[in-house]
């Protein structure tokens, strides 16, 4: 960062900075929910149905009397790990088949790429609905339906990074120095495309965020009993005339963390290169 | 022009056939022996053996899966594609009346993101780093993150649900697809603003541009006759790469608004496993978005002379 101090970030993109911190907020409550929510996710309060904020339910309850605040800190702790764990496949599976593609070339990049090239001629969300549709519901076929759409964007990525960079003098003075493949590939050529990858990881985290709780959301995604947001949401449609407070907290906590994610992401984008800056997205 | 666009076919049929294998494969990667499967959906019980081999034949399960897939894509390609294992109706027929809700919305959709976007984005580039700029691309990325449906949620609480203006669901005349299309459109025309603006920031300071002022035009006359004309290549891939995000959020929003459309059968397929209408879907999108992208190739070489065809 030279020149831009995380100071100076901040004053010019305060808009960014204050997402980032909310994303922060909700992901920390998420993460933190058995120790940090005042009630199970589902502990019934049979007394006080779909009443509205106060100071023993900070956000109110729904039909069944549940704290809508403990209820949107639980979902959070499954909104928010199945796409991590969506994205740790996806970037693990894509990124070892582009630099393999990238670093041997010849038929293991023709094969790799033709089948990458396949899986993005189908749109990602339609692909992982197919798959889903194939393979049945649950949590289990849910994260690899996504993590096998997901997967190709970054073994394209990575493969033109590898690219790149295959003829650069620090590439060539590592292999003229008898460095094997693994090393050069783990030392030389992963820091190197490191960044590249950092900024699709953040922008695709909000993406796939989007993807779960939409799918929830149809009934295709996580299922009941589990909490989640997207699925808070539909829980909340019929009661959202007597009740609308009921559909603002689950949809904020997307919100946010998805806009702290895109903000992370056009961040690090900005600050890779800063020539750039101008360039969003 | 005609061997770049017989090269281009070429490519495009390739990428098709791939898909349909890939579609095609999907029966298998479904639990269970698709027949019982099938049977399973169509009679509610475990179906006796002679049930399942009728299917078998009826199907041409029986058969080895390359004559199986032969079989499926010379049937598939003469617009056969079987049952729905869930209403056992011809499946094109399913979808060919499902079609104009899909195709109005997703229509009316991409006309909101251009009118939308590319203004906005016009004016935040010629006023750069104006409170106009700052604001825009502050909204543009909360736009980009806002879940489609929970919009959606929003728009009817205030304008069915508190002004009583517009319909909660279903299609009924132009009315109905007002707040589906905003819900749908808001977070396209946040990245196509977003994009314009950083397209026109790179032509700005181009030598032509500096040209045009130099010939004292007016400013007017240099955005538009200049700037837009060098930036319509980007904006139109970008359109068109559009529908894949315009796909995957009309399955969604036609389910919330219950529009009779492909999304909203493709879901209710998805959720009963019928892998003839999903495997029919995905072939549909996939030859679209196929299509489209070969239009978009042909029409850079027409609106940019200067790409050169090998």
């Amino acid at each position: 960062m030279q020149g831009l101090k995380i100071g100076d970030w901040i004053r010019r993109n305060g808009f960014s900075a204050i997402g980032i911190g909310l994303a922060l907020l909700v992901i920390a409550g998420s993460l933190l929910a058995p120790v940090l929510a005042p009630t199970a996710p589902d502990a019934q309060d049979l007394d006080t149905g779909l009443t509205l904020p106060s100071f023993k339910h900070l956000l109110g309850t729904d039909q069944l009397g549940r704290d809508i605040l403990s209820r949107v800190m639980w979902a959070g702790r499954i909104s928010i790990t199945i796409p991590a764990i969506v994205l740790l496949l996806s970037l693990i599976l894509g990124g070892s088949m582009g630099m393999l593609a990238g670093y041997l070339g010849g038929w293991t990049d023709q094969v790799c790429m033709r089948l990458v090239d396949l899986l993005l001629s189908v749109p990602t969300f339609i692909l992982a609905l197919a798959l889903i549709g194939a393979l049945g519901l649950g949590l289990q076929n849910l994260v690899l339906a996504l993590a096998v759409s997901s997967f190709p964007a970054y073994a394209r990525l990575v493969r033109s990074q590898v690219l790149a960079i295959k003829h650069r003098e620090f590439i060539l003075a590592a292999e003229a120095l008898g460095g094997g493949a693994l090393y050069v590939l783990s030392r030389h050529y992963l820091p190197a495309i490191m960044g590249a990858v950092m900024v699709q990881l953040s922008l695709n985290a909000g993406t796939v965020i989007l993807a779960i709780a939409g799918l929830s959301f149809i009934g295709l995604g996580v299922q009941p009993p589990l909490p989640e947001w997207g699925a808070m949401l539909v829980d909340a449609r019929p009661f959202m005339q007597v009740a609308p407070h009921l559909v603002l907290a689950p949809g904020l906590a997307i919100l946010f963390t998805v806009f702290g994610f895109n903000a992370l992401g056009e961040a690090l984008e900005s600050w890779l290169d800063p020539r750039r800056h101008n360039r969003v997205n | 022009m005609v061997r770049f666009l017989l090269k281009r076919l070429l490519g495009s049929v390739l990428v098709l056939m791939l898909t349909s294998f890939l579609t095609f494969e999907l029966i298998y990667l479904a639990p269970g022996d698709p027949a019982t499967v099938i049977l399973m959906q169509r009679l509610g019980r475990l179906p006796n053996p002679e049930e399942v081999a009728r299917i078998e034949a009826e199907y041409g399960l029986d058969r080895s899966p390359l004559r199986q897939y032969v079989n499926w894509t010379s049937q598939a390609i003469r617009g056969n594609f079987g049952y729905s294992m869930r209403s056992s109706r011809p499946v094109v027929q399913e979808l060919r009346t499902r079609l104009s809700p899909t195709l109005l919305l997703a229509g009316a959709t991409t006309l909101f993101t251009l009118l939308i976007g590319v203004p906005i984005g016009f004016l935040a580039a010629i006023r750069e780093n104006s409170v106009w700029d700052h604001l825009t691309r502050s909204f543009a990325l909360l736009g980009v993150s806002i879940p489609d449906f929970w919009l959606a949620f929003l728009l009817i609480l205030v304008f069915s649900i508190g002004l009583r203006w517009l319909p909660t669901h279903g299609l009924d005349g132009a009315k109905s697809l007002i707040l589906p299309v905003i819900s749908l459109g808001v977070a396209n025309a946040a990245r196509l603003s977003r994009l314009t603006r950083s397209y026109l920031l790179e032509v700005k300071f181009q030598d032509y541009i500096r040209t045009a002022r130099a010939k004292s035009l007016q400013e007017w006359q240099i955005w538009w006759r200049h700037a837009l004309p060098n930036i319509m290549i980007p904006l139109l891939t970008l359109t068109v790469n559009q529908f894949s995000e315009i796909a995957a959020g009309s399955v969604v929003i036609e389910t919330l608004f219950a529009l009779p459309g492909i999304g909203q059968f493709y879901v209710v397929s998805v959720r009963y496993n019928d892998i003839p209408v999903i495997q029919a879907t995905v072939l549909l999108i996939s030859t679209t978005f196929i299509l489209m992208n070969l239009l978009t190739d042909i029409a850079y070489v027409l609106l940019d002379p200067r790409i050169r065809l090998e």
